[in-house]
């Protein structure tokens, strides 16, 4: 009797606890409804940090678009800089820029926009020490009266437009700098959401921000619900299921089908992300020129498309993506055995003796390498594929014993992409190619503040970089985000961002 | 004195020997563990002899996009993957792969933890309580975030998913290898063959390790499943063989993607996972009934 | 008793003292540079060094260990290598998910081996006994990410009972924890099993049925009490078992658990995450098995004479 009395309390107790659980969970579920004033949003990854200094990542770029602004913004649709806090601006000279803030600016803390913010923002930017590629170029910052800022650059910048709206650039509150804000749990900023609520591992939460300053670009949606959704068919199922109204990156397994369900829109972006081959030109085999244009004509990409990404993506055959004002694929690849047996025999080793081992840090990567294997077995060489966390393929690409990688990269516009092709690079990436050739070209290049040559020059240094094939192009990625089809103007850029300002419920 | 010790050992022989036949009457009437058996060896069988049946280089590593994503059919008995191979060939070579894997980490961590487990067993005192407060420590730790470290820490390659999954099998065995040495290690045989002067090792390997035999039996089939299944469950997170290796673990990850369109590609490499774990689990069982008949 | 519960705890800490260090020591062993991981792919080997110094790791390995030590006793797991901020605070966000998952695993896999195990206990070398113990074994050899993602197709998409993902309502929580309390459900099964059947054998037992007391009484109040021990001490390991599985089922359910944490820190090298993952998980095993035992004690009066 006494046995079954305890056991009797066992089970009752734990049959209230499932209850408590049960009482306690649906009462923030019973919450939610009413009109649709409100986007839930399913990411990939959790952001790191929600400030705009402490990480160079694509979510939290994303997470910063919202909350801050910069003097200048990159425009989704054209890739140009255009002015986002400054009203207009003045090159006095090469070294020397005057900019006007807009009047009425608020930060999300009631603070009014000054000059003194910008200088107090873009001297603590140059703090960090990741930031100096964006930031290095600015000798001085001073405030000239309340809404007129004085840049000065050590040298000629042409790059300080896109420098600006580049994320460690953002304008943050001096007040909150001077006292020492932790921005990423406290992002306070000018931008057209407010931060409301981080649940770690659970969902980020933003308000529409009322005062914002640019009337044209205020947010037309209330509330904004990130939540991290990791595995890719739980993404697209919680999209079709309705649980979430928008998914940032479609599984390509599953884009067929989405884009033939009801209530569901899907936005396809020829991005300027591309993926390519990344070999060791230091200490190995490959450093040989010949060799890297036989590979390069070797790999049929069609193949890659439609076998690693189920024939979602664009085929690459130049070493700058297109898409850029400035892209070309002259002296580009194209898929051609002969051509490649040709370039194998001008470099003249025996293929069988070369080992292309090449490191990837995700499941696309290794189908990538996977097709390049089959591939370059035709012209017999012995391909091995080593798949490793992104940290320790960080940490592999800063070595000169690394063979080979697949690497992908997306700047924002096509100067910073081949300023990668200088040999000051190598101090990232010490075993790319680098010749005194491109280094030439790209230092003429970084210093001609006049647009239209400049352009061509840019040009000029991709046909180059092809003809000594730098790396392997191998496909340009094309961006799906997947949502709710009542959602109307999404605008989805190129280089990976989406524009949550313009969207707005039919 | 020397004959003493023979006849004790041929009289221990004898009754091993009509111990196993007994154990292998009771096993085979067990129907559940026969089919378990019988599939195995199957698998085995394949295993083997797979090349004869499959090109290597033509299933695993060469590429027909054009052939990509197609359902089982008569020319693909399991279909294409998403390059064009054969799914069927992929899953024969991969049981070799994955088979080998749970074989070679539970052979390793058989022989580590049954030599830790007999020392500590049979010398008792310090050393006892030295290995088997290590072991603790070690299954303190949930098998699969030990594994998950392990291979996190050390990067991914077969060589070190067996390090991990061996490591993980240790302590297991080292423990039932103690308890089964202390229950006949003061037994009158041992006495007796530690009075004629039998040296430790000859003492551990001919006398009391042969007593211990079934749990191991046992444990080794259950612990081959679960290596397996970890496999698995280390290819989804990433940590697994990396490709074009067809290891069955990575063949169920790498078909997730596909699970609404091209669900066959998960759902056969995961029912022949299912199907190996459960016929060693049955046999496993099995052999525990047909050593223990006090159950049956 | 008291006696014996206090011997339970202290033995418990050289064992977690013991778990750090080899835990630390497995870490220790990964390539790739803390600073470096922190200060990203733009730093000077200077800005590296600068931080080695700073955060220690210029120091030897067991100097490092020690410092973590002192820190884990006052609670501080050091600062997370992804976010900058305290480890402690990231994974106390989300072990309350991971225990809610684990605990209705684990009530959701008792509550289905139970019956399970006594039915083919009872029906001994029956069909039932065989069919009983093949549908639980089903369990622990499916894979628990294919049935997850299978469950979510069916349940979710397919009749729109559960929502697909999340810890939002009560709703969420079922899938998760049945794909995740399956796995355990055939080990439970077999030790009720073995345990019910050798009690069905006791004496007492056949006193019982002679007393002409009816099968269903006899099995329910005087059979499970008593072979309920062994079941107890399984459910115990096997909630190691599900801690080890929650690492999957959080990462197809976008469950914001721990589990979810460590695969994320693992990616990222985030060692003290990892590290701060592990422990966590280790105590929280350690912590069941030690209820295991006391309730053992309470159940069975041989333990607790033993240490009266």
């Amino acid at each position: 009797m006494r046995k079954n009395s305890l056991l009797l309390k066992t089970v009752s107790i734990a049959a209230a606890m499932i209850m408590a659980l049960g009482t306690c969970t649906f009462a923030a579920s019973a919450s939610e409804d009413g009109g649709k004033d409100s986007l839930k949003v399913a990411l990939t990854e959790e952001p790191d940090y929600l400030s705009s200094c402490d990480h160079d990542s694509l979510m939290g770029v994303q997470m910063n678009l919202l909350t801050y602004n910069g003097l200048t913004r990159v425009d989704m649709e054209t890739l140009a800089p255009v002015c986002d806090l400054a009203e207009s601006y003045t090159m006095d000279s090469d070294t020397e820029w005057t900019f006007t803030l807009k009047d009425g600016v608020t930060f999300h803390n009631g603070d009014a926009l000054t000059a003194d913010d910008v200088v107090a923002s873009l001297e603590y930017a140059k703090t960090f020490e990741a930031s100096l590629t964006y930031t290095g170029g600015i000798a001085s910052v001073e405030a000239v009266d309340p809404l007129t800022v004085k840049i000065t650059t050590d040298g000629p910048q042409p790059n300080l437009l896109y420098d600006l709206a580049y994320h460690f650039n953002m304008i943050l509150p001096k007040s909150l700098i001077d006292s020492g804000n932790d921005f990423s749990a406290n992002p306070i900023g000018t931008g057209p959401y407010k931060f409301v609520e981080w649940n770690k591992g659970t969902d980020v939460l933003f308000e529409a921000y009322e005062d914002y300053f640019d009337t044209d670009r205020k947010a037309s949606i209330k509330n904004l619900d990130f939540v991290i959704i990791p595995e890719g068919s739980t993404r697209d199922m919680a999209l079709e299921s309705g649980q979430v109204d928008f998914v940032y990156s479609v599984d390509s397994a599953d884009i067929d089908r989405l884009q033939n369900t009801e209530g569901i829109a899907l936005e396809q972006v020829v991005s300027v992300e591309n993926f390519f081959l990344y070999l060791n030109c230091v200490s190995t085999e490959f450093a040989d020129t010949n060799l890297r244009l036989a590979v390069a004509n070797a790999i049929n990409r069609e193949d890659i498309v439609l076998g690693a990404l189920n024939g979602y993506g664009t085929p690459s055959y130049s070493t700058v993506s297109m898409g850029y004002p400035e892209s070309t694929d002259e002296n580009g690849y194209t898929y051609d055995l002969d051509k490649a047996k040709e370039y194998l025999e001008a470099w003249g080793g025996d293929p069988s003796t070369v080992t292309l081992d090449i490191i990837c840090s995700n499941a696309t990567k290794v189908s990538i390498a996977t097709i390049i294997q089959a591939e370059l077995a035709q012209l017999g060489i012995n391909v091995t594929i080593n798949e490793m966390d992104s940290a320790s393929y960080q940490a592999a690409m800063r070595t000169t014993d690394l063979c080979s990688a697949i690497v992908s990269w997306s700047p924002a516009n096509a100067m910073t992409y081949v300023k990668r092709f200088h040999s000051d690079r190598r101090t990232n990436t010490p075993a790319c190619w680098a010749s005194d050739t491109l280094d030439e070209m790209v230092t003429e290049m970084s210093v001609n503040m006049d647009d239209e040559s400049r352009a061509a020059q840019i040009t000029d240094i991709i046909k180059e970089a092809n003809t000594e094939c730098v790396f392997v192009p191998i496909y340009q990625v094309n961006y799906f985000r997947g949502h709710s089809a009542d959602l109307q103007n999404v605008l989805c850029g190129a280089t990976g961002y989406v524009d949550f300002c313009t969207m707005s419920w039919s | 004195m020397t004959m003493n010790q023979s006849v004790t050992s041929s009289e221990n022989a004898g009754k091993r020997k009509g111990q196993f036949s007994d154990v292998w009457k009771r096993l085979s009437e067990n129907r559940a563990a026969m089919a378990g058996l019988f599939f195995l060896i199957f698998l085995i069988f394949m295993a083997v002899f797979a090349d004869v049946f499959f090109d290597y280089q033509k299933a695993c590593v060469d590429l027909n996009i054009a052939e990509r994503l197609q359902w089982p059919s008569r020319a693909h008995w399991f279909g294409t993957d998403e390059f064009g191979r054969d799914m069927f060939a992929r899953v024969v070579f991969g049981s070799r792969i994955s088979l080998s894997i749970g074989f070679i980490a539970v052979a390793f961590g058989l022989l580590i933890g049954g030599i830790l487990g007999a020392l500590s067993g049979y010398f008792g005192g310090a050393l006892d309580n030295i290995i088997m407060r290590i072991c603790d420590i070690f299954l303190a730790v949930p098998m699969m975030l030990m594994a998950i470290v392990i291979v996190a820490a050390l990067g991914t390659s077969i060589v070190n998913l067996v390090i991990a999954l061996a490591i993980a099998c240790v302590p297991i065995f080292a423990r039932i290898v103690r308890s089964a040495v202390l229950s006949v290690r003061d037994s009158e045989y041992v006495e007796a063959a530690r009075a004629v002067g039998g040296r430790t090792g000859h003492i551990i390997f001919r006398y009391i390790l042969p007593n211990c035999i079934g749990p191991i039996i046992v444990q080794t089939t259950l612990r081959i499943a679960a290596t397996i299944s970890n496999i698995a469950a280390l290819s989804f997170i990433g940590l697994g063989v990396s490709a074009p290796t067809p290891e069955w673990g990575a063949l169920l990850a790498g078909g997730r993607s596909f699970i609404r369109d091209s669900s066959y590609l998960a759902t056969i490499p995961g029912i022949v996972i299912m199907l190996t774990i459960l016929a060693l689990n049955l046999l496993g069982d099995g052999l525990r009934d047909a050593l223990d008949p006090r159950l049956r | 008793m008291a006696r014996y519960i206090i011997k339970r705890i202290l033995y418990l800490i050289p064992v977690l003292i013991g778990v750090t260090l080899l835990v630390f020591f497995i870490m220790h062993l990964a390539p790739g540079n803390a600073a470096q991981i922190i200060l990203g792919e733009n730093a000077t080997p200077d800005q590296i060094a600068a931080l080695e110094k700073e955060m220690g790791l210029d120091q030897p390995v067991i100097v490092q260990y020690l410092r973590y030590l002192g820190g884990l006793l006052h609670g501080n797991l050091g600062n997370s290598y992804a976010t900058g901020t305290s480890v402690t605070t990231e994974i106390m966000a989300r072990f309350p998910y991971t225990v809610r998952l684990t605990f209705v695993a684990a009530v959701f896999s008792i509550i289905l081996a139970l019956p399970l195990g006594i039915i083919a206990a009872v029906r001994q070398n029956t069909w039932v006994d065989s069919a009983s113990m093949v549908f639980s074994l089903i369990g622990v050899s499916m894979p628990i990410f294919w049935l997850a993602l299978m469950l979510i197709l069916v349940f979710s998409l397919k009749l729109g009972w559960f929502p697909v993902y999340g810890a939002d309502s009560w709703k969420s929580i079922i899938l998760p924890a049945v794909s995740l309390g399956f796995m355990n459900m055939a080990s439970i099964a077999r030790t009720t099993r073995s345990s019910m059947v050798e009690t069905i054998r006791q004496d007492y037992i056949r006193t019982a049925y002679s007393k002409g007391l009816n099968e269903r009484e006899v099995i329910m109040k005087h059979a499970f009490p008593n072979g309920m021990l062994p079941t107890i001490t399984v459910i115990g390991l096997e909630i190691g078992q599900m801690l080890g599985g929650s690492v999957l089922t959080e990462t197809v359910f976008a469950w914001p658990g721990v589990g979810r944490l460590l695969i994320q820190s693992i990616n990222g090298r985030d060692t003290p995450t990892v590290m701060g993952c592990i422990i966590l998980m280790t105590i929280s095993f350690a912590l069941v098995n030690l209820i295991v035992d006391l309730l053992y004690g309470v159940f069975d009066p041989r333990v607790r004479t033993m240490y009266r």
